[in-house]
C-alpha cells in the first residue's frame, strides 16, 4: 500500500493541485501511513475458516467476525450477492484476502475502522475514473445533483451507492468519491449507503451540489462494551451488563454522571440529593450490605476510580457508561465490586480530522418539591387549636405578637431563596494524527440552588492521549482535572421549617440579622451564617491513568496500568465579630489531601484453535493504596476581623487537629474465556483479594465466578428467522466480597475529648475508646446467580434484556446494636445471611418509524426482594425459630429496613375505652393489642405488641423514556417511578414537632370538632415512639427536552457540521402522597441533612460541532 | 490443547497463591489514632484516659440539654414551667421508650463505666513504669467515678447489671443484680478509692474527701436497703472524715471571701460567685466541681454545652412589659433563661416559712424583685416591677400610681423567683445562650453535714442530727432547730434550702423512697388548667425509672427484667 501512494499516477495528480491541497494531501499521507501500521497488524491475524457456497456478503461477514474486523463496501459495486466459497487454515488475513479477493476483482485497503473493499476497475491510483452507473430512469430527469462523499476523516469513499428514495434509480461514487445523479424534482430524497457506515438520507431541496460525510456505524450489537480489564462485543457477553444510552441524555442539564443513570437502567437506583453539582447516591440491585458500603465501584477508563467522586467528571466527556450487575461480570473486581460496577469510558479521538465540539446551556432552578408548612392563617388557626387542646393560653413570643399586629408576614422558604442560575460551557477537540489519538476538553459549570448560599461551580479539563509508539507498544494517558468550589454558607433548612410566618429575621435596622428570629432558642436564624460568615471550600482532583500495552507475540499482550488520583481540599471559614452577642471572631483552616495509587499488571493471551475454539486468558496482579491526611487549625476570640481566617494566631482557644489514614489492597485475578463458533461462550474467573482493614488472618478472600451464554440466533434453526434477529441466553454464578469498611475498623478506636482543670488553665487531653476491637473482622461474601436473556425482534424494532437473579450474602459486615451495658452501642462484625431476588427488564422499542417521524420508547424496570435468612442462630425462647434481633431491627424472613412498631388502630374517640394504653386520652392513637408476656393479648399495650408492620424498600422502580423525532426535531420525556416502601415521617405528628412554639408541617390532626381517625390530636406526645409511616411511591416527570437540529444545508456554508439547539426541564412534576422532603431520598423530618430540596431546572442551550 | 490448558493452569495458580511474602504490605498500622494498646503505656496515657472520665462526668449536666432537666423537674422542687409540648410533667409518659430514660442510662454505661473499667483493667499491670503515687491516684479516680456512676444508676433504675471489668467483645447476656448488690459494689470501690486518692488535688480533680462524702451517702442507702443499721455508723464515720478534715482541708465557710466579698452579698452568695468555686480561690467548702471555661478547648464552650443553669432555672423577665407596653431587654447580669425549672410553691415559699431571714433566702441568693430595664421607657426604666393580685386572683403589673394594668403575669415561665446560684458570666460573653462559664459545685461540705445528720437520724440519734443541721443553719444565720424537729421530711426540706440547683433531687427522693408521695404532695398543680401534673399522674411503680427498652431488646442472650409495671 505504501508503494501505491508513491506511484506515478498519484504524483501526476498531486502536481496539478494547489498548494493548500498539497498540505492537506501531506496530512493524509501521514494518516494513511500511520494506518498502515495498524492495518498491518490486522492483516496478520491468523484465520481458519471454511465456508461453502455462501453469498459474498455472508462470507465477508463471517470472515469479519473471525478476524474481528469490519469490511466496508458498497454491496452493489462489489456484487456482494455473488455465491462463493472460502477455505483457509491458519493463514493470515492478508493471505486469505489476497487469495480470495483477487479472482473476484476486488481490491482491499485496511484502515483503522476496517477493511475497505473496492472493485479492481476503480482501484486507487487509476488515472481514469469509473463512470457513474447509469440506470434507466422511469421519471424524467430534471435536476442533476453532484457531490463528493467522504468519511469522517475526509477520506473519499468510492463505490457508495446512491438511491432516490422510493424508486429503483441509483448511482454510485467513483474513485474520488464523486458522484452525480439525476433526480426528478426538489422533493427527492437521496439515500446514501455504504456497508460499515450509517446510511444517510438527504432532501435534495434547491441544491445541485451535495457533499456528504458518512459516519462509521458502531451501534447495535457490534457495540463494544467495557467489561473490566477489557472489552467485549455486546453480543458476546456472558454476564449481565447494561449500557446507558448516553446520547439520549445529552440534552438534559445533568451536572454529574449519576444523574445520567437516574431511571435509565434497570436495576440501578439513583437518589438525587438536590444539591447542585453533587453526585447522587447509586445502588445497583438493592441493598446487599447494611453497614458496609452499598456504593458501586466506579471504573474510569479501565482503572478503578477510587478516591474521586463522580461529581468530578464532566458528563460531556463521557462516551459510554456500562453497568456490570451480575457476579460473573463483577467478580473480576472481587471485593471492590459487591455492589456492582459502573464502567465509565471517556471520549477518545477517533478520526483524522479534528472534531471540535462546543456545547453550552443556561437556565434557572427552582424548588421541585417542598414539604408544605403552615402559612400565616393556618399558623394562627393551629395556635387556636393548640390552646383548645391545652385548655389554656399558648402564648406567642413578643416578636410574633408585634408582627401579627403590624401584619408582617414572611414565607420561610422565600426568605431563604436566592436566584438560582445554572450555566455550562464545554469545549472539546478530538482527533487522530499520525500515531496519536487525542481528546482534549475543558468545561465550566456554575449552578446555584434556590437555597441561599448553596453554590457550586466546577472547572474541569481532560486530556486523553494514545500513542502507537511502535508496532508492539502502545502508550497512553487518560487524565482529568477538576476543581470544585462549593463556597458559601448554605441557609439552614431545618431552621427554616421552624420559622413562624411572624418571625423577624432582621433587627429593627433591617440589616443586622437577628440571632433568634422568634426569640426562642429552638429556632435559629437560617440565614445568619449566610449573611455573616465566610466559608471557602474548594476541592481539586487530579486523575491520571498511564498505561503501556505491549504486544509480546501473537495473541499475547501485557498491559501495565498505573493510576493516581489526588484530591486536595481546602475548607477555610471565618465568623466575624458580632456585637449583639458580644462574639469576637472565630475561624478555622482545614486542608486535606487524599492520594490513591493503583498499579495493575495485566497479561492477556488470545488464541484460536481449530477454527472455532477461541480462548482468551486474562491474568492480573494489582496493588491499591489509599492515603489520606488532613490538618486543621482553629481559634476563637479573634479581636480584629481584617485578616479573617488568615490571622487565627491573634485569637485564643487554639485547636489543632491532625490526622491520617491508609488502607491497602493486593489482588490477583485470572479470567478464562472460551467461545465456540460465536455460539457458545464461557467465562471463568477467580480473584483473590487481601485488604488491610481486616483482622490478622482474615485479610484474604477468594472470589470465583463462572458464566455461560448461548447465542441462539447463530444456530441454523434461527438463523434465517424473520422475527427474531437476535437471541441469547445467559447464566452466571459468582461470589463477591465486600470490603466496604473503612480502615482501622477492626481496631478499638480512641477519640479525644478535653477538659480544663481550674479557672483559666490550659486544656488537658482526654482520650477514650469508642468501639470494640474486632480482630475477627473479615470479608462479607455475596453469592449470586443470574439468568438472562437478550433479544431483538422484528428487524430490531424491539430490543430487550431480561435478567433474573438471586444473591445470598453471608457474613454480613453489620453494625449490630448491642446492649450498651457493654460500653458501646454497636459492634461491627460479620454475621448472618440475607437473600436478594430480583428481576430486571430493559426494553427498547421503535414504536413508529414512518418517513421522517419516529417514536422510540426505552423502559427500565426492576424489582428486588430482600430478606434476612439467618442471624446469630440463637434461640433463647426455644421455640425452634431463630430469634430476631429487635434492637438492630433485623427479623428472620423479613427484609432489612423493616419497620418494627406497634400496629396503628385508629384514634381514640370520645367515649372509647382508654384502658389499653396507660395515660391515653381521647385523640391519641390506639394501637392493636396483639401479644403479652405469655404470647397472647393481655389487655395492655406493651413492647410485646410491636411487630414488623412494613418495610422501606420499594416494590419496584421503573423509568420510561419516550423519544419522538420528526425531521430535525426531537422531543423526549423521561418518567421515573417508584412503587411502594414505607418510611417514617416524624413531621406527621405536630405533637412532637413544637406545634405550640414554632411552625410545623401542614398535616391533618384530630380535634374534637374534626374527629378524624387517621391522625392524632395536635398535642399528642407520642409516648410509645410510633414511627408515623408514609408511602414513598411517586411518579415523576423527570426530564423533558426538545431539540432541533439545524439542517445541514444551512450549516455547510459556515463550515459547521452539526448544530443542535435545545430546551429542557428537569424534575418538572412529582405525583406522590408522601408529604416529607422529596420521596426519592425520603427524609420525613425537618432536617434534610446534607441533602437539599430537589431542584427543578429549566435550561436551553446548543451543541455545536465543526 | 492439553499443553495449553496445563500452562494456563500453572500461570493461574502461580499468580493467585504466591503472595505470602507480601503480607507485610497489608499489615495495618494506625497512622493517626490511638487504640488502648498504644495509648495505655505510661502515666500520661492513663491520665488522658482519666481526663476523659472528668469530661464524661461533666456530661451528666449537659446531656439533658435538649430534654432539659430531668433531675429536678417533676420532683417536689420544680415543675415544667413552659406551656409547651416538651418536658417532664406527665408521669404516664415515663416509659421505657422515653428519651430521658435512655440518655441517662447511656451516659452511665457508655460514657462512664466503660472508660473507668478500661483504666482499672490495666493500671495494676506490674510491667507499667509508673510511680506508686501516680498509680494510686489514677486508680483512685477511676474507682471513684465508677462508684459514682453505679450509685447514680441505683438511685434512678434500682438494681442494674454490674460490669466490673473491661469487656473486649460484646456480651448479650447481662442480668440485673439487686439494688443492694449494686450499692455494696459502689461502697467497695469507694472504700478502695478512699485509700488511694490524694488529700490535696488540683482544682477540679477528685480529692480523697469526695470518696468519703459519697461513701457517707452510699452507706445510708445500704442501711436502708438491707435494714442493717450498722451502715449508718459507717456513714457517720465516713462523713466525719471530711468534717474533721481527716480527708483533706475542707470546711464550711463562715466568712465572706474572694473578690466577691467586696461587692454586695453574703457568705452564701460568695460560695457560688463566678471564679470562686474552686479551692485555689479560697473556697474550701466545695469538694468537687464540674469545670467550665469560655473559648477554651475542653472548657465545654459551645452553645448549650456550658453551665446550663440559667437556661434551665431562670424565669424570663425579658418577656415582661412595662405599664407603657415597652418590652424589657435581656440583661447581661441575668442572662436568658427559658423558664423550664419553675420552682414549686414548696421551694418558693413553704421552706422559707420556718425562718424568712434565712441567709439562703436573702436577696443575694433568691432574686424576687426584677426591674424594668429598657431605657426606651423613660418613665419606668430602673424601677422595680410591682405586682398585685387582681380580682380574678391573677397577678398583674402595677403602675407607678398604684393602679393595676391589664398585663397579667405568667408566674410559671416568665415571672418567678430566681435562685442566685445559677448566675455567672455568660459563656463566651454570649448573653443569649443562657449558659455560663461558671464552675458547678457537685459536692460541698454543707451536704456532708446533711448526710451525717441523716445517718444520725436514721440511727435514732436525733439530737446529734439536729446539731449537724444546726451547723448549716447557723452559718445561714437561721433559727436553730430542736431534736424533735428532725424528721425525714425536715432533712429533705433542709436539703432543698441548702442544695437547691446543686442537688439531683430525683436521685435523693428515689434513694429515700420518697419520690411518689413527695411529688403528689408538692407538685400536683398543672401548668395549664386541664393539663397533666406530675403529682396527679405519678403511680406507685414510678418509684424507679424504667430500663430503656433498647437495652432489653438488644440483650438477646438472657432475659433483662424490666422494673415492675412498665
Amino acid at each position: 500500500m505504501k508503494k501505491k501512494l508513491f506511484n506515478h499516477g498519484l504524483w501526476l495528480k498531486i502536481m496539478k493541485i494547489s498548494l493548500i491541497q498539497l498540505v492537506f494531501a501531506i496530512c493524509f499521507i501521514g494518516v494513511s501511513y500511520s494506518r498502515d501500521a495498524n492495518a498491518q497488524k490486522v492483516l496478520e491475524t491468523r484465520i481458519s475458516i471454511r465456508l461453502e457456497d455462501k453469498s459474498l456478503k455472508t462470507i465477508l461477514s463471517k470472515l469479519g467476525k473471525e478476524a474481528r474486523v469490519k469490511f466496508m463496501y458498497s454491496a452493489e459495486v462489489i456484487q456482494a450477492d455473488r455465491i462463493n466459497s472460502l477455505n483457509a487454515e491458519n493463514q493470515s488475513l492478508g493471505e486469505v484476502l489476497d487469495a480470495f479477493l483477487s479472482p473476484l476483482n476486488i481490491l482491499y485497503r485496511s484502515t483503522n475502522n476496517g477493511i475497505i473493499l473496492t472493485p479492481k476497475a476503480i482501484g486507487p491510483g487509476q488515472a481514469y475514473a469509473m463512470q457513474p452507473t447509469k440506470t434507466e430512469l422511469t421519471i424524467t430527469a430534471d435536476i442533476v445533483i453532484k457531490g463528493k462523499i467522504s468519511d469522517e476523516k475526509g477520506e473519499k469513499l468510492p463505490g457508495v451507492s446512491i438511491n432516490i428514495k422510493g424508486t429503483t434509480s441509483g448511482s454510485s461514487t467513483d474513485t474520488n468519491g464523486d458522484y452525480s445523479i439525476a433526480v426528478p424534482n426538489e422533493k427527492a430524497i437521496l439515500v446514501f449507503r455504504y456497508i460499515g457506515y450509517l446510511p444517510q438520507e438527504v432532501l435534495v431541496g434547491d441544491r445541485t451540489n451535495l457533499n456528504i460525510m458518512l459516519e462509521v456505524d458502531n451501534k447495535g450489537l457490534e457495540e463494544v462494551v467495557v467489561v473490566g480489564y477489557g472489552t467485549a462485543k455486546k453480543k458476546d457477553l456472558t454476564g449481565a451488563v447494561s449500557s446507558v444510552n448516553i446520547e439520549d441524555t445529552r440534552l438534559q442539564p445533568n451536572t454529574n454522571a449519576s444523574q445520567i443513570l437516574r431511571g435509565t437502567t434497570a436495576g440501578v437506583q439513583v437518589t438525587d440529593n438536590g444539591r447542585p453539582g453533587q453526585a447522587g447516591n447509586i445502588r445497583i440491585r438493592g441493598i446487599n450490605s447494611i453497614s458496609a458500603s452499598t456504593a458501586p465501584l466506579i471504573v474510569l477508563d479501565g482503572i478503578i476510580y477510587a478516591g474521586g467522586s463522580l461529581a468530578d467528571i464532566n458528563p460531556g466527556d463521557i462516551e459510554t457508561i456500562d453497568v456490570l450487575k451480575d457476579a460473573s461480570s463483577t467478580a473480576i473486581y472481587g471485593s471492590l465490586a459487591a455492589n456492582g460496577v459502573i464502567e465509565i469510558t471517556t471520549k477518545k479521538g477517533k478520526t483524522g480530522k479534528p472534531k471540535f465540539t462546543f456545547n453550552s446551556y443556561g437556565g434557572v432552578s427552582d424548588y421541585a418539591f417542598l414539604p408544605k408548612y403552615l402559612n400565616a392563617g393556618q399558623y394562627l388557626a393551629a395556635r387556636k387549636d393548640a390552646e383548645n387542646a391545652a385548655g389554656g393560653a399558648v402564648p406567642f413570643q413578643p416578636v410574633e405578637l408585634e408582627n401579627i399586629a403590624a401584619g408582617n408576614i414572611i414565607d420561610p422558604f422565600e426568605v431563604i431563596r436566592q436566584d438560582a442560575p445554572i450555566s455550562n460551557y464545554e469545549f472539546s477537540v478530538a482527533g487522530k494524527a499520525d500515531k496519536v489519538n487525542y481528546f482534549f476538553s475543558g468545561a465550566y459549570m456554575d449552578a446555584k440552588s434556590p437555597v441561599k448560599g448553596d453554590n457550586f461551580n466546577r472547572i474541569s479539563s481532560r486530556l486523553n492521549l494514545g500513542v502507537q509508539a511502535t508496532d508492539w507498544l502502545k502508550l497512553g494517558v487518560n487524565s482529568g482535572y477538576s476543581s470544585r468550589d462549593d463556597s458559601g454558607v448554605r441557609a439552614n433548612i431545618s431552621a427554616t421549617t421552624y420559622l413562624s410566618p411572624f418571625a423577624s429575621l432582621y433587627m429593627p435596622d433591617g440589616v443586622t440579622p437577628r440571632v433568634l428570629p422568634m426569640d426562642i432558642g429552638l429556632v435559629a436564624n437560617p440565614i445568619f451564617g449566610y449573611l455573616r460568615n465566610t466559608r471557602n471550600s474548594i476541592a481539586t482532583t487530579l486523575f491520571t491513568n498511564v498505561y503501556a500495552d505491549v504486544n509480546i507475540f501473537k495473541g499475547l499482550t501485557y498491559k501495565i496500568n498505573g493510576g493516581y488520583t489526588r484530591t486536595d481540599s481546602k475548607l477555610f471559614a471565618y465568623n466575624p465579630t458580632f456585637a449583639p452577642t458580644n462574639a469576637l471572631g472565630s475561624g478555622s483552616k482545614r486542608t486535606g489531601e487524599s492520594q490513591n495509587f493503583t498499579l495493575e499488571n495485566i497479561v492477556k493471551y488470545q488464541k484460536t484453535i481449530a477454527e472455532k475454539h477461541n480462548l482468551d486468558l486474562t491474568l492480573l496482579y494489582g496493588i491499591y493504596e489509599l492515603d489520606n491526611q488532613f490538618s486543621s487549625l482553629s481559634s476563637q476570640n479573634i479581636f480584629n476581623d481584617a485578616l479573617g481566617y488568615n490571622a487565627l494566631e491573634i485569637g485564643d482557644g487554639f485547636n489543632v487537629d491532625a490526622g491520617a489514614s491508609q488502607n491497602r489492597q493486593i489482588s490477583n485475578m485470572a479470567r478464562f474465556g472460551y467461545s465456540y463458533s460465536s455460539k457458545y461462550f464461557l467465562t471463568l474467573s477467580m480473584r483473590r483479594d487481601g485488604y488491610s482493614a481486616f483482622g490478622e488472618g482474615r485479610k484474604y478472600g477468594i472470589f470465583p465466578a463462572a458464566a455461560l451464554s448461548w447465542n441462539v440466533t447463530e444456530e441454523e434453526f434461527l438463523k434465517n428467522s424473520n422475527y427474531i434477529n437476535f437471541l441469547k441466553l445467559r447464566v452466571s454464578w459468582g461470589r463477591n466480597g465486600n470490603r466496604g469498611v473503612s480502615e482501622y475498623s477492626s481496631l478499638s478506636n480512641i477519640r479525644q475529648s478535653n477538659y480544663v482543670f481550674g479557672d483559666g488553665a490550659a486544656s488537658s487531653v482526654g482520650l477514650f475508646p469508642t468501639s470494640f476491637a474486632n480482630p475477627n473482622l473479615g470479608w462479607e461474601t455475596s453469592e449470586s446467580f443470574n439468568v438472562g436473556l437478550d433479544l431483538e425482534l422484528f428487524s430490531s424494532r424491539i430490543t430487550s434484556s431480561i435478567n433474573f437473579y438471586t444473591t445470598n450474602t453471608f457474613d454480613l459486615l453489620l453494625n449490630q446494636s448491642i446492649p450498651n451495658t457493654n460500653g458501646f452501642e454497636t459492634f461491627l462484625r460479620n454475621i448472618g445471611e440475607t437473600s436478594n431476588k430480583g428481576l430486571e427488564i430493559d426494553l427498547k422499542t421503535v414504536n413508529i418509524k414512518k418517513g421522517d417521524f419516529s417514536w422510540n420508547t426505552n423502559l427500565a424496570f426492576s424489582f428486588n426482594r430482600n430478606k434476612i435468612v439467618k442471624l446469630t442462630g440463637r434461640d433463647i425462647d426455644k421455640n425452634g425459630i431463630e430469634d430476631d434481633d429487635i434492637a438492630s431491627g433485623w427479623f428472620i424472613g423479613k427484609p432489612l429496613n423493616s419497620n418494627f412498631d406497634y400496629i396503628f388502630d385508629g384514634i381514640y374517640q370520645t367515649g372509647d375505652d382508654l384502658s389499653l394504653i396507660p395515660g391515653a386520652k381521647v385523640g391519641d392513637i390506639r394501637f392493636k393489642d396483639i401479644s403479652g408476656p405469655l404470647g397472647v393479648p393481655d389487655g395492655k399495650i406493651t413492647p410485646n405488641d410491636r411487630t414488623v408492620i412494613s418495610n422501606a424498600l420499594p416494590d419496584f422502580i421503573m423509568g420510561i423514556t419516550n423519544i419522538f423525532r420528526y425531521k430535525g426535531f426531537s422531543l423526549s420525556s423521561a418518567f421515573n417511578i417508584r412503587e411502594g416502601g414505607m418510611s417514617t415521617m416524624s413531621s406527621l405528628n405536630p405533637g412532637s414537632n413544637f406545634y405550640d412554639q414554632a411552625n410545623f408541617q401542614d398535616v391533618p390532626y384530630w380535634t374534637p370538632t374534626n374527629p378524624i381517625n387517621t391522625a392524632p390530636r395536635i398535642d399528642y406526645r407520642n409516648p410509645l415512639g410510633y414511627g408515623f409511616y408514609s408511602d414513598r411511591s411517586f411518579v415523576r416527570l423527570q426530564d423533558v427536552s426538545i431539540a432541533y437540529e439545524i439542517p445541514q444545508k444551512l450549516l455547510s456554508k459556515i463550515r459547521i457540521n452539526t448544530l443542535q439547539i435545545f430546551a429542557s426541564g428537569k424534575n418538572l412534576a412529582t405525583w406522590t402522597n408522601w408529604k416529607g422532603w422529596d420521596p426519592e431520598f425520603g427524609s420525613g423530618g425537618r432536617d434534610v441533612g446534607t441533602n437539599g430540596p430537589l431542584l427543578k431546572t429549566f435550561t436551553a442551550g446548543f451543541n455545536l460541532t465543526f | 490443547m492439553k499443553k495449553i490448558i496445563k500452562n494456563i493452569a500453572i500461570i493461574v495458580f502461580a499468580t493467585l497463591f504466591t503472595t505470602s511474602c507480601k503480607d507485610d504490605y497489608l499489615k495495618e498500622v494506625p497512622l493517626d489514632r490511638f487504640s488502648p494498646e498504644n495509648l495505655l503505656t505510661n502515666e500520661a496515657g492513663y491520665d488522658a484516659a482519666v481526663v476523659s472520665l472528668y469530661q464524661g462526668a461533666r456530661q451528666e449536666h449537659i446531656i439533658a440539654s435538649n430534654n432539659f432537666e430531668y433531675m429536678t423537674v417533676s420532683t417536689d422542687q420544680t415543675q415544667w414551667g413552659r406551656n409547651d409540648s416538651r418536658g417532664n410533667k406527665d408521669y404516664s409518659l415515663l416509659n421505657s421508650n422515653l428519651e430521658a430514660t435512655m440518655i441517662y442510662w447511656d451516659w452511665a454505661y457508655v460514657t462512664m463505666i466503660a472508660r473507668a473499667n478500661l483504666i482499672l483493667a490495666g493500671i495494676d499491670n506490674p510491667s507499667l513504669s509508673i510511680t506508686k503515687e501516680a498509680r494510686n491516684n489514677i486508680k483512685g479516680q477511676a474507682l471513684f467515678f465508677r462508684a459514682y456512676t453505679y450509685n447514680f444508676l441505683a438511685n434512678i433504675y434500682g438494681g442494674v447489671p454490674i460490669v466490673d471489668g473491661r469487656l473486649v467483645e460484646p456480651k448479650f447476656d447481662f442480668v440485673r443484680v439487686t439494688r443492694a448488690e449494686v450499692l455494696r459494689f459502689v461502697a467497695t470501690d469507694l472504700e478502695r478509692a478512699s485509700e488511694l486518692l490524694p488529700l490535696e488535688v488540683r482544682d477540679g480533680r477528685i480529692p480523697r474527701a469526695a470518696s468519703f462524702h459519697l461513701l457517707s451517702e452510699v452507706y445510708i442507702s445500704i442501711g436502708m436497703e438491707t435494714k442493717d443499721a450498722s451502715f449508718y455508723d459507717r456513714s457517720i464515720t465516713a462523713a466525719s472524715k471530711v468534717i474533721n478534715k481527716e480527708a483533706g482541708d475542707y470546711q464550711l465557710i463562715t466568712a465572706r471571701f474572694g473578690p466577691a466579698a467586696t461587692g454586695p452579698g453574703d457568705v452564701f452568695s460568695d460560695i457560688f460567685a463566678q471564679g470562686q468555686i474552686n479551692k485555689s480561690s479560697g473556697n474550701k467548702e466545695v469538694i468537687w466541681a464540674w469545670q467550665f471555661e469560655s473559648t477554651t478547648p475542653g472548657g465545654s464552650f459551645t452553645v448549650n454545652q456550658g453551665n446550663n443553669s440559667i437556661r434551665y432555672w431562670s424565669p424570663q423577665p425579658y418577656n415582661l412589659r412595662s405599664p407603657n407596653g415597652i418590652l424589657n431587654v435581656i440583661a447581661d447580669s441575668l442572662g436568658r433563661g427559658i423558664g423550664v425549672n419553675s420552682p414549686t410553691n414548696y421551694v418558693k415559699y413553704d421552706i422559707w416559712k420556718l425562718d424568712p431571714r434565712d441567709m439562703r433566702n436573702s436577696r443575694f441568693n433568691i432574686k424576687r424583685v426584677f426591674y424594668y430595664n429598657n431605657p426606651a421607657d423613660r418613665e419606668y426604666f430602673g424601677r422595680p416591677i410591682i405586682t398585685r393580685r387582681g380580682a380574678n386572683g391573677n397577678l398583674f403589673i402595677v403602675r407607678n400610681d398604684n393602679t393595676l394594668t391589664t398585663i397579667p403575669l405568667d408566674t410559671l415561665q416568665i415571672y418567678y423567683p430566681l435562685i442566685g446560684k445559677i448566675l455567672g458570666s455568660p459563656l463566651n460573653n454570649d448573653v443569649l445562650s443562657g449558659n455560663t462559664s461558671k464552675d458547678f459545685s457537685r459536692m460541698r461540705v454543707a451536704e456532708t453535714y446533711l448526710l451525717r445528720a441523716e445517718a444520725y437520724f436514721r440511727k435514732g440519734d436525733l439530737a446529734t442530727a439536729a446539731r449537724d443541721i444546726n451547723v448549716i443553719r447557723t452559718r445561714a444565720l437561721a433559727r436553730n432547730i430542736l431534736s424533735s424537729d428532725v424528721t425525714e421530711d425536715f432533712i429533705l426540706d433542709e436539703r432543698s434550702r441548702e442544695l437547691i440547683v446543686e442537688e439531683p433531687r430525683l436521685r435523693t427522693l428515689i434513694r429515700m423512697g420518697r419520690l411518689v408521695d413527695r411529688v403528689r404532695t408538692y407538685n400536683s398543680a398543672p401548668s395549664v388548667p386541664n393539663g397533666p401534673a406530675a403529682g396527679r399522674t405519678i403511680k406507685d411503680f414510678n418509684k424507679f425509672w424504667p430500663i430503656p427498652q433498647k437495652v432489653i431488646d438488644a440483650n438477646t442472650g438472657a432475659k433483662f427484667e424490666q422494673n415492675p409495671n412498665y
